[in-house]
């Protein structure tokens, strides 16, 4: 991932008409896309897409993998995938810590993991399986979680196991950690601290809302990224020379509304960088 | 060996998703969380790409059927990992399925409703000449929809059976999704093209069938091709 530089902001259809390269007109340093909504673009996307790859380097974030499954993710599909990756010169790839089908139903959802050692077996098993047909080391993300059940071992546990056993990397959501933090009552700086940190890859940041009716935090991605996150993410920036990211996927505004934020991460990650 | 290693973890899975997809009663206020988001997320996507059919739904307050619907369909047949392939599937489940079983003409509302979706998610458009010619060979674009309703779903009247043949196209022109009344002959004849054969051939043939003198309708029929071509529809 060192090759990526600065910061990045998640590419949406909404932003596509806003998107131009003239010297005056906002671009980050990179962009995230989720393959799942750019594969299968319609052609009237496909132009602009394009040139936006020529001219800014692209990462990939996926959602359907299902790494958590009990099955293998279909090959039509990573074929499909490793055909994007390849087409777009797109590097890295990184998946979540969670299963979203079980035989092969989908949940369209990010469903928790059971944090145990046959999982972790599950889990590595199915990245080099996905790492050998991309040809490429992925990196994992670490999920929000509103309920775990019948876990043996603790999440940063977990997490730095299965970084161990895959190889993967590992891709620190810094909202995550904080939506889980308040969620299940723990640290979210010494959750961070107890993780594998010379595995990350990059970072991810975003907005969550608290929900009345079951009075959680939900990491939502359809609101801007609240200042306990940016406070955590300075405080991760501090530890490691990584890029961050702000994924924003619902509620979309306006490419100058992401610009603002965007501006705002920009500038904690300069200040870290005039620190290191 | 996976098989094995796993069996315990499959267990906790499988009681978790039968209970986040309406299966089985949820035991925790947690896993409640869960059932919420999965069903928010197939509700969302289907109420966006069915406008039309929710707003029906609404009116005769079927949402409790609405809602079966959805976690049925989450249970056995969503299978695509692309989200905007979800609408499909859902369309093609309760076809097969008993739900909403007094909408007559819930397929025919639906297809129209996916129809939109399926032309604005076309990958390409192929066309071989820029030049028409009744002597040159085309097919049937299938990036469009041709289809014969049985209710008039452009002007959702569905208190009454009335066939309508309708063409769905991408407009390049208005830069989106449009539709155009087709008159019978027309559409048959659409149906009726076989690629191996030149237009005229094609046409010739049709006409021949239907009893039709060529003499009178080529030029009808000519103009109104000519302008399917530039539509993208005969590629």
């Amino acid at each position: 991932m060192k090759s990526i530089k600065g910061c990045g902001l998640g590419l949406r259809t909404e932003f596509l008409s806003d998107i131009h390269f003239d010297k005056k007109s906002f671009s980050p340093d990179w962009w995230e896309v989720t393959p799942e909504n750019w594969i299968n673009m319609p052609i009237w996307y496909k132009e602009k897409f394009e040139e936006i790859a020529q001219n800014t380097p692209f990462v990939a974030h996926g959602v359907s993998l299902s790494l958590g499954s009990n099955k293998k993710p279909k090959k039509k599909y990573l074929k499909e995938l490793k055909s994007f990756l390849d087409t777009y010169d797109i590097k890295y790839y990184s998946e979540h810590i969670s299963y979203s089908s079980y035989d092969n139903i989908q949940a369209h959802e990010l469903l928790p993991v059971p944090l145990t050692k046959k999982m972790i077996n599950l889990m590595s098993d199915n990245i080099k399986y996905v790492e050998d047909f991309l040809g490429r080391n992925i990196s994992i993300e670490n999920a929000t979680y509103y309920h775990a059940e019948k876990s043996k071992l603790s999440e940063s546990d977990f997490i730095n196991e299965l970084l161990h056993k895959s190889g993967a990397k590992l891709l620190l959501d810094v909202n995550n950690v904080y939506v889980n933090s308040i969620n299940h009552s723990y640290n979210a700086k010494k959750f961070i601290k107890s993780l594998d940190l010379d595995k990350v890859s990059y970072i991810h940041t975003a907005g969550h809302y608290f929900d009345e009716t079951v009075k959680m935090l939900i990491d939502s991605h359809g609101t801007k990224v609240n200042n306990d996150t940016w406070d955590l993410l300075q405080y991760t920036l501090d530890k490691i020379d990584v890029s961050p990211m702000i994924e924003r996927d619902n509620n979309i505004p306006q490419l100058k509304v992401m610009e603002k934020e965007y501006k705002q991460m920009k500038k904690i990650y300069d200040k870290r960088a005039s620190h290191g | 060996m996976i098989k094995e290693q796993v069996m315990d973890e499959r267990k906790i899975q499988k009681s978790f998703i039968d209970q986040i997809k309406g299966k089985k009663k949820v035991k925790k206020k947690s896993i409640g969380v869960y059932k919420y988001l999965v069903h928010h997320s197939f509700f969302d996507v289907l109420i966006h790409a069915y406008p039309e059919f929710y707003k029906i739904i609404q009116d005769q307050k079927l949402e409790i059927e609405f809602d079966k619907s959805i976690y049925k369909f989450m249970q056995t047949k969503a299978i695509s990992p692309y989200i905007w392939q979800m609408p499909n599937e859902y369309r093609k489940f309760l076809k097969k399925s008993k739900f909403f079983k007094n909408l007559k003409y819930l397929s025919d509302l639906l297809h129209f409703e996916y129809s939109e979706l399926f032309i604005f998610m076309q990958k390409e458009v192929r066309q071989k000449s820029h030049t028409f010619k009744m002597t040159k060979n085309y097919k049937i674009s299938k990036q469009i929809t041709l289809y014969k309703y049985n209710y008039d779903v452009i002007n959702k009247i569905f208190d009454k059976k009335e066939e309508i043949c309708l063409l769905g196209y991408f407009d390049t022109t208005l830069n989106e999704v449009a539709y155009r009344p087709l008159n019978t002959l027309l559409y048959s004849f659409l149906k009726f093209i076989d690629k191996n054969q030149s237009l005229k051939v094609n046409l010739r043939l049709f006409l021949k069938k239907k009893k039709i003198s060529y003499k009178d309708y080529a030029k009808e029929f000519e103009k109104a091709l000519k302008e399917l071509f530039h539509q993208k529809v005969l590629v």
